[in-house]
């Protein structure tokens, strides 16, 4: 499963950069390495909860906030993928 | 249930756990594998004389990335070395990326090392659990607490790593098992 994330800046270490999750409450910011993004999207697990058009996921780690899971649009999480990774 | 040298050894060749580049034999203990420090480090500036500033995390908008890059420096290590001095904090990394792909079914611990932490020397503070999904290099809080500078030099063991192996796979790695249904209605 990869969800859609936006690349809004470089991390404090070049291995890092920070990337912007559209969620349920708002924006949230995390650090990941730049190998995890791939064509805008980050490989996460799959969802462990869902609400209407929201799916709860786990991200690879705790955002600026502090949250490790959050609530983010069932369309931003990548179909196609799921679908190659059931396959 | 935490994994021997010889466990690990065998989920890297699995690619269970993935540490770029691998570390040589002589980083693993019976059942830890040290990981060392990246030239990098991030360095708080000195606040001027009379002025005095806070952190406050709780304010609306209060993004830790963002401050740390405003409060701090990068700074190379040279060869040379570069003395921590008692009480200070810097931000650094190990040199090695790990990767804990999800099914693994492996998380970690990052852990100093005793013969750094009897001089006074910390990596990390309070943060030490690296989940499964995790993959970068492992950033490190590094105080010093003892009474005397502490040298640090690029390349050097700094941390190590605790492998365990969880009990049962975690909700997140079911495959679709929330996918197109709907939530409970929510009990007031």
């Amino acid at each position: 499963m990869r969800l859609k994330v936006e690349k809004v800046g470089e991390g404090l270490h070049p291995s890092e950069v920070v990337v912007a999750v559209p969620t349920k409450n708002g924006t949230e910011e995390l650090v990941i390495h730049p190998r995890s993004l791939n064509g805008g999207r980050l490989p996460i697990g799959w969802p462990v909860g869902s609400d209407g058009d929201y799916r709860l996921v786990e991200l690879p780690r705790q955002t600026s906030r502090g949250s490790r899971r959050v609530w983010v649009d069932k369309k931003n999480l990548d179909e196609e993928s799921v679908a190659k990774e059931t396959a | 249930m935490i994994l021997t040298d010889r466990e690990i050894k065998n989920s890297l060749a699995a690619g269970l756990i993935i540490i770029d580049p691998v570390p040589p034999d002589d980083a693993f203990s019976s059942t830890t594998v040290d990981l060392t420090l990246d030239p990098i480090l991030r360095i708080f500036k000195e606040l001027a004389p009379g002025l005095s500033a806070s952190i406050d995390p709780g304010l609306p908008g209060y993004k830790a990335k963002d401050l740390l890059a405003a409060v701090t420096d990068s700074f190379v290590i040279p060869s040379s070395g570069f003395d921590l001095v008692p009480g200070k904090l810097v931000l650094g990394w190990t040199s090695e990326r790990l990767e804990l792909p999800q099914r693994g079914r492996v998380a970690a611990r990052v852990e100093g090392k005793s013969g750094l932490a009897r001089v006074g020397l910390a990596i990390h503070c309070t943060a030490p659990i690296i989940h499964s999904g995790f993959e970068g290099t492992i950033q490190l809080e590094i105080v010093n607490h003892g009474p005397m500078p502490i040298k640090l030099r690029p390349g050097i063991p700094i941390c190590q790593l605790c492998f365990e192996q969880t009990m049962g796979m975690p909700d997140n790695s079911y495959k679709g098992q929330f996918l197109g249904q709907t939530a409970a209605p929510n009990k007031a």
